[in-house]
């Protein structure tokens, strides 16, 4: 047990340990300016949870808040959890270190759970904790309320975790030791990830028809066990808070099952799974031997794309940011929630080209390839430094393999778009040229970002990838860009859309034209001082 | 062939890792560097090759400045870290492949050269295989060979015989030696005095991020009796 704190400390202390020195990477008053970045990106959520609540408590019911952010929370954690577990778990390089200490295996599950509890508690906090807020603001500090609730915030976790850990093990254990196992991690996550969202538009799907509503309503705690349906916890803990010491034994023994089941599972996953998968690929295949010569930017692109494809966390990364929009789309239509009557309706007409344009340019918004791509080399950057190659050459095709992925996703949903909402063939050339543009834009600003903040010095990939404070950068940019260009469209609004769409292609030129000054006065050098490790 | 004048580099502000450093090193030349674990040994390697920049000084190599003239100072030189740590998910063969093409090697060339290095390292049965399945000694043994495969005129090596058996050991050592007869220069860095001693020209003897020492190894030990290793103590000794 002693040894099991001990590891769990150092866990903790390793992860908030590097975020700090990745805060203060450049020393001064602007690392602390940056740490607190994260919590703008929490105000939008927050902001909405408070528009929940009232909406809710305006029918009196604001109670029923707390059992729908719990939900959220805890599916959001649940999410989350998923990726962060197979990185931390499978393709982290401590692993090797671990598996060396006198400690049992099932110490080491669970300090590396306890690892990624912070993360989840925070994704909690922002979403339940507010809601808690509110409610107990409403009904006036109730001793009992504060208690259960502040439990309740504390323990949010480990049912995503337990949840996350059961699904993925097995999974895991699965793949372990075969061929493609990477390949298999990647799709296998994304199977789940799709399935979650599945299941909560089919949910979502039953709640929207009226007449059940009625019904329900009609009924005592009928819209809580509506809410509620999902996730009977989340009932439970409502019912707790309100008034009922039964339904609060009952959540406390679900919290105390999981944290049961994750202890006991623990010592079979690290046999079964972690030390199963972690044997290296037993595929003794040798590739022929040939020799054969490949042009320069081809090998630099290749190279850029196999560090994404050959490490599952960043595959998964680069895909879920880059082709969400593409799934979300896909599976919308797909559910009929975006059908061809909403999408077709004459009140949206004059705003066609703009759906269109969004949805095309979505990839280079959502994803920010380029912010990370200094940092995803890792311990390997120094390669391309000691190599006899030029750093515009080095740079460019970082840039190439941002926008191949990126233009992959965006052709597939311009495809879809043109079918599903034809534009106009002129409208249409305008809406993608624009696209073209805003997304070079998008890579330069991104390479950028990355160029002042790299960050090499990385043991796990997730950490590379999310604990980057460049990619909530990034989306500062997108957000700043989005200001402008609704700028124009506020000031020409009596334009036509397409002449609008075609006034933001020339502001993201102008802009390029200004970043690419930026860029070669200042951050070409930059890049040539950036220290390799 | 190598000029390096007053480099200087610290990390933070409080510790200076190199202090005002200069060496020459001419063609043909096999110079070895030793140094206290710490002394700045990997950081003025990671300088002279461009993985980190010095806050002063300067790096020329084969007359081009490593600052403003980099790529024609890079192609002069290749360099093997003294962690194997390259992008591993591909198989040797694509590694020396990528190594040749970077540097210009016709096919013949590469074709002989691997062959050559890769079974005196007796890692050519390995070469089709991917890299993350390589041990640290034959991954350090590829990226020597990949080192070797441009023929670039100077060859730098950061703690290279630290992992490897005493075959491949001996290998590379004949391999340095051999580069120096056909006019190349070689530049490697060590903590064990024994493979400087009957194998290197001259050695630079750095300590806290100062050369205390640069010369061949008679001057430096001038009184016969005393032997390197004890020169060595007494010089860098902090009493
Ligand atoms: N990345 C780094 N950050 C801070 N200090 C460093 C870093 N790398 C090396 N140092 C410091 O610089 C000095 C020289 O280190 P190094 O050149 O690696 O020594 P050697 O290779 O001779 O053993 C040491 O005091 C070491 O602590
Ligand atoms: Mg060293």
């Amino acid at each position: 047990m002693n040894k099991l704190l001990k590891l769990i400390r150092i866990n903790i202390k390793d992860t908030t340990g590097r975020y700090m020195q990745q805060m203060n990477a450049k020393g001064k008053i602007s690392g602390k300016i940056l740490a607190l970045l994260p919590l703008l990106a929490a105000l939008p959520a927050i902001a909405l949870i408070v528009i929940i609540y009232n909406s809710f408590a305006q029918i009196n019911l604001g109670y029923l808040a707390l059992t729908y952010t719990n939900i959220a929370a805890i599916i959001l954690m649940f999410v989350s959890s998923v990726p962060l577990i197979v990185s931390s778990f499978f393709y982290s390089k401590d692993l090797s270190m671990l598996a060396t200490l006198p400690i049992k295996g099932r110490s080491i599950i669970i300090a590396k759970l306890a690892g990624l509890y912070p993360y989840l508690l925070i994704m909690g906090l922002v979403l339940f904790g507010t809601t808690s807020i509110l409610y107990l603001n409403d009904t006036g500090f109730q001793i009992r309320a504060i208690i259960i609730l502040l439990l309740a915030i504390i323990t949010l976790p480990v049912i995503p975790l337990a949840l996350g850990t059961l699904v993925t093990l097995p999974f895991m254990s699965l793949v372990a030791g075969r061929k493609h196992r990477n390949l298999f991690t990647v799709i296998g996550n994304l199977l789940l990830i799709g399935a979650i969202l599945g299941i909560e538009i089919v949910m979502s799907k039953t709640v929207s028809n009226s007449e059940a509503i009625i019904k329900i309503l009609s009924q005592k705690d009928g819209l809580l066990n509506l809410i509620g349906k999902g996730y009977p916890p989340s009932i439970w803990l409502t019912k707790g808070i309100v008034s009922s010491n039964l339904d609060i034994l009952w959540y406390i023994l679900v919290q105390i099952s999981a944290f049961i089941l994750i202890f006991l599972l623990a010592s079979k996953i690290y046999d079964q799974a972690l030390k199963k998968f972690n044997q290296q690929e037993s595929s003794g295949e040798a590739q022929k031997i040939s020799y054969k010569k490949t042009n320069i930017k081809l090998l630099l692109l290749k190279r850029n794309l196999g560090i994404i494809f050959t490490n599952p966390t960043f595959l998964l990364n680069t895909i879920m940011t880059i082709f969400i929009p593409v799934i979300l789309f896909v599976l919308y239509s797909l559910m009929g929630i975006m059908n061809l009557n909403t999408l077709n309706n004459p009140a949206i007409l004059p705003f066609r080209d703009f759906i269109v344009f969004g949805i095309i340019i979505s990839p280079s918004i959502l994803g920010s390839l380029s912010a990370t791509s200094i940092s995803r080399e890792g311990k390997f950057f120094w390669e391309t430094r000691v190599m006899p190659i030029r750093h515009e050459d080095s740079i460019a095709s970082r840039e190439l393999t941002t926008l191949l992925l990126n233009g992959i996703g965006q052709t597939i949903l311009a495809i879809t778009a043109y079918l599903i909402l034809p534009v106009e063939p002129l409208h249409m050339l305008v809406i993608i040229i624009t696209v073209i543009f805003t997304t070079i834009l998008m890579s330069k600003v991104d390479l950028i970002i990355n160029i002042e903040r790299p960050y090499l010095n990385w043991t796990n990939p997730t950490a590379c990838i999310k604990n980057n404070m460049n990619v909530m950068l990034s989306l500062g940019s997108r957000v700043i860009f989005g200001g402008l260009a609704f700028l124009i469209y506020y000031i020409f609004n009596n334009l036509n859309a397409t002449y609008v769409i075609m006034l933001i292609g020339l502001l993201s030129i102008l802009l390029y034209s200004i970043v690419l000054f930026i860029f070669k006065k200042i951050y070409l050098t930059k890049y040539s001082q950036i220290d390799a490790i | 062939m190598l000029k390096i004048s007053q480099l200087t580099k610290s990390y933070d502000k409080k510790n200076i890792a190199l202090d005002n450093l200069n060496l020459e090193i001419k063609k043909g030349e096999l110079i070895g560097f030793i140094g206290p674990n710490g002394a700045g040994k990997t950081t003025t390697l990671k300088i002279i090759t461009g993985i980190i920049t010095s806050d002063k000084g300067s790096v020329e190599i084969d007359g081009h400045n490593i600052a403003t003239d980099m790529i024609a100072a890079k192609k002069s030189f290749t360099f093997v870290p003294d962690h194997p740590e390259i992008y591993e998910s591909i198989s040797g063969i694509d590694y020396l492949n990528f190594i040749a093409d970077i540097y210009d090697v016709s096919i013949e060339d590469r074709e002989e050269r691997i062959q050559s290095f890769s079974t005196q390292f007796q890692i050519d049965n390995a070469l089709g295989k991917k890299i993350n399945t390589y041990s640290h000694g034959m991954k350090q043994k590829l990226l020597i060979t990949a080192a070797l495969l441009p023929q670039a005129p100077l060859f730098i090596l950061d703690e290279p015989h630290v992992g490897l058996d005493p075959h491949s050991s001996r290998v590379l050592k004949d391999l340095m030696l051999d580069h120096c007869r056909k006019g190349g220069s070689v530049l490697f860095s060590t903590h064990v005095l024994e493979v400087v001693e009957n194998l290197c020209d001259k050695i630079a003897i750095i300590d806290k991020g100062k050369l205390i020492a640069f010369d061949t190894l008679d001057n430096i030990s001038k009184n016969k009796d005393v032997s390197l290793e004890d020169t060595f103590l007494e010089m860098t000794d902090h009493e």
